[in-house]
């Protein structure tokens, strides 16, 4: 009795809904199922699409976007350039070209995929993702040991986009790697309203080649600005034993005749290399050390701190990036070292 | 947490989850919870000032109500308490480096700096709220509240707190010790609020706000003509949305308690006179001014002198009530222009009446009403200016641009994009007179407009901005 009374005075009696409640949310759901069918199937229009910036798969690296949407335009590509900024602006695909041609007698399709910011760990999950998507015969990974270790590789290496790409669902990676409305979405608004990523986007966009190369002619400026000083003076050139198994997750897509590995020292400006005593040594050490690893796996290394036509100042932006002057230097270089490996049998054809 | 956060979001759910299960007195001690939970998010601090602030206003109400000379002396206590935590809070910047200036001038020594603290969030609205309260409880308006979770959550509740609507305790306290029932009507219009809210926000106010250049209103002397107006009213519109937005947000989300809040707009921009613009824009600021500034100014004056033409009975009672909005949407002297301003609109408005007195706006003939709004928009939007330039000599600058045709940039048409479904929006509520006409068409119709909503939602969540609302920050 005094328990139904208490029921009867203290039950909780605010909500009363009847049926049918939340009819028109259920029509609304299927309002936004045709709307969304609908606009992705505009948007898979190959005219609709030529016409619209890089998709986003939801990252704050615009670079990385426009060159994903430059890989898959490109479709297929013998070899692939991983690393960082100073891979991205460094390797010119063009001018490796054309001296890879001359030097092994056959033609070679060359794409960039440096990134900002895109460390070790960063540019072996690109390798696997390029490895499976276009299946390059040659990965060049351009490193530099005075960057030091990535860690967990930032904020590239935690998208979920790459993440979905290593076998880890989730909606966000699934959605941006399969719905072109969630892909198109945010460069298209931030396009409309002219915001500064819209802005950013549209200079890249203007910039990166369609090989994936962003040339730069900016030239170094001395004295060093103060921020790039500070960078300068935290230089170490001590290798670490996380950065070389860092390494040896690169070197292990050296797997012949299906794929093969180059490792090339990506160079740094004569003054990096001045200074403290410790850091010719160090230098000399970490070279040592790559090059004992990359012989053991039989993957060539280049180094290309001893090129001379890379020390005059017309060849950089900074002390850390080449310009594309520099570039060119570099990637003639290169192609004519990889194509002398290829005519003298060291390395299978890279081409089909 | 910001109240368009999913983080917000998912608090309400669990919140209504707990409240839905209880019976209706632990409903209000959940919900008092729950508002100093969602306030210690912000600081700790606020929320501390408000607990001390709310059992000081509940004691002194308490000595109003036990009658006697004391009232008025605890009226006045009660008003100076509120109204010096606000001076603390809210206006030292305005005026303690200025004092300190004239102190070294007459050679004290005061000292360097001012008191350096932060204004917390919601204040400038509980305060107002809390004064009508205890001058309700001088004039037997209202009977004190014997209950202290119910007034605490008349001070604290969330859904208000940080930007209003500002609501009378005459009406609120009512409404907490009142059975609440939240069934299908009452969710479809909570919901509809909510969606509308976020419409407006999100979709309007802040891709409208995007679309003003940094620095419009800092430097105006860097863009032309065109460019001042179509900024300027660019930053009208967004500006109503983003508060009307807000508004309707918490009302919707009050709703699913059960809780009627007070509206606080009502398609200003479509306002044929001053004074009706003033009932449409910020309601229950603009009432709780005429309420507890213009109307006891007024009496005060017409007991002197009862002539209506009497020029101070004309001037003072608008003059002093603008400018006290000016000074409570924030310390500074534009802020003070813009009251102005509306004052010497609303005196206007006051000396043609006695000139020629005209009956009320709907009763005009149809192209009367309507040149007469497209003055009203044009005289408020011209106000917006020192509302939102940083300083007086930036406004001068701004209006003097306005009319330098030198330079003929005008703003991106693409803002229409914008501007036209934020106007088409008003124009519905404002043709049917009924903020939530859409519950009124067909089920279908409903539908396909919240998919729409819903898409826009998703488009503009995509654009880089986390604009917080504008009144917020008074």
């Amino acid at each position: 009795m005094t328990l139904r009374r208490l029921w009867r005075d203290y039950r909780p009696r605010t909500l009363k809904l009847t049926p049918p409640a939340g009819y028109t949310l259920v029509l609304a759901a299927a309002f936004v199922a045709i709307y969304v069918l609908l606009i992705e199937a505009v948007l898979r229009v190959p005219a609709v699409q030529s016409r619209l910036p890089a998709p986003s798969v939801r990252n704050q690296h615009v670079d990385f976007e426009i060159k994903l949407q430059r890989l898959r335009e490109m479709g297929s590509v013998d070899c692939v350039f991983l690393g960082t900024s100073i891979v991205d602006r460094g390797l010119s695909p063009a001018d490796f070209e054309q001296a890879y041609q001359a030097a092994a007698g056959q033609p070679i399709t060359c794409f960039n995929f440096g990134v900002d910011g895109a460390g070790e760990y960063t540019g072996v999950l690109l390798a696997q993702y390029v490895t499976r998507v276009v299946q390059p015969r040659l990965l060049v990974f351009g490193v530099s040991p005075r960057l030091g270790n990535d860690g967990d590789g930032g904020s590239l290496a935690a998208l979920p986009w790459l993440k979905y790409q290593q076998g880890q669902f989730s909606l966000h990676g699934w959605l941006a790697e399969h719905s072109r409305l969630y892909g198109y979405s945010r460069p298209l608004v931030n396009a409309f309203f002219n915001t500064l990523s819209g802005d950013r986007r549209a200079y890249l966009d203007r910039m990166i080649l369609a090989n994936g190369f962003y040339p730069t002619d900016e030239r170094i400026t001395f004295p060093i600005p103060s921020g790039d000083r500070g960078r300068l003076e935290r230089s170490n050139y001590a290798i670490s034993e996380a950065w070389l198994s860092r390494l040896d997750e690169m070197l292990a897509f050296h797997r012949p005749p299906q794929t093969r590995v180059v490792i090339v020292e990506m160079p740094v400006h004569p003054v990096a290399l001045e200074g403290r005593a410790d850091r010719q040594s160090d230098y000399a050490d970490s070279m040592a050390a790559i090059g004992a690893r990359t012989e053991a796996k039989g993957v060539p290394f280049f180094t290309t701190n001893h090129l001379e036509a890379l020390v005059a100042d017309e060849n950089w932006a900074d002390f850390n990036h080449l310009n594309a002057t520099g570039a060119r230097v570099i990637s003639r270089w290169l192609g004519e070292r990889v194509g002398e490996a290829v005519e003298e049998g060291a390395f299978g054809a890279l081409a089909d | 947490m910001t109240i368009t956060s999913f983080s917000f979001a998912g608090y309400v759910l669990l919140v209504l989850a707990l409240y839905y299960a209880l019976p209706r007195r632990p409903q209000n001690i959940l919900l008092l919870v729950a508002s100093y939970t969602f306030y210690l998010t912000w600081s700790w601090w606020y929320a501390l000032v408000l607990a001390i602030l709310t059992l000081a206003n509940f004691a002194l109400a308490g000595r109003i109500r036990a009658g006697g000379t004391p009232r008025r002396a605890a009226l006045w206590a009660g008003v100076g308490i509120n109204l010096a935590a606000l001076a603390v809070f809210k206006y030292e910047d305005f005026f303690v480096p200025d004092l300190l200036a004239r102190l070294d001038t007459w050679g004290v020594e005061s000292g360097a700096g001012g008191l350096s603290v932060l204004l917390p969030v919601g204040m400038s609205f509980y305060i107002v709220a809390v004064i009508s309260y205890l001058i309700d409880v001088y004039r037997k308006q209202v009977a004190p509240a014997t209950d202290l979770v119910d007034f605490a959550l008349y001070m604290a509740y969330f859904p208000k707190l940080l930007s209003g609507p500002i609501e009378r305790a005459r009406d609120f306290l009512p409404r907490l010790a009142a059975p609440r029932v939240v069934d299908n009507d009452q969710l479809a219009r909570s919901f509809t609020l909510i969606v509308l809210g976020a419409v407006r926000k999100l979709v309007l106010a802040d891709t409208l706000t995007l679309m003003l250049p940094r620095g419009v209103f800092a430097n105006p002397d860097q863009f032309g003509a065109p460019q001042l107006i179509g900024y300027l009213l660019i930053y009208a519109l967004a500006l109503y949305n983003d508060f009307a937005g807000y508004t309707n947000i918490v009302r919707g989300v009050s709703g699913l308690f059960g809780i009627e809040l007070a509206a606080n707009f009502a398609t200003p921009y479509f306002s044929r006179n001053l004074t009706e613009f003033w009932n449409r824009w910020h309601i229950t600021l603009s009432h709780w001014l005429r309420d507890y500034i213009y109307f006891p100014t007024s009496r005060a004056l017409l007991r002197r002198n009862p002539s209506r033409t009497n020029v101070p009975n004309l001037l003072l009672p608008p003059m002093l009530t603008m400018l006290a909005s000016g000074l409570w949407h924030g310390p500074g002297w534009s802020m003070l222009l813009w009251g102005a301003l509306h004052g010497v609109y609303l005196v206007g408005e006051r000396l043609l009446a006695l000139w020629r007195p005209a009956g009320p706006p709907q009763h005009q003939p149809r192209w009367r009403q309507t040149l007469a709004m497209l003055f009203v928009v044009t005289l408020v939007v011209l106000a917006w200016v020192p509302f939102r330039t940083p300083d007086v000599p930036r406004a001068l600058e701004y209006w003097q641009g306005m009319l330098d045709f030198s330079d003929l940039r005008r703003p991106t048409v693409r803002v229409f994009v914008v501007i036209l479904p934020a106007l088409w929006l008003d124009w519905v509520q404002y043709r049917r007179g009924d903020e939530l006409v859409f519950l009124r068409w067909p089920r279908l119709a409903q539908a396909a407009l919240l998919a729409l909503a819903i898409l826009a939602l998703f488009l503009t969540s995509q654009v880089d901005t986390g604009a917080p609302f504008v009144y917020q920050g008074f």
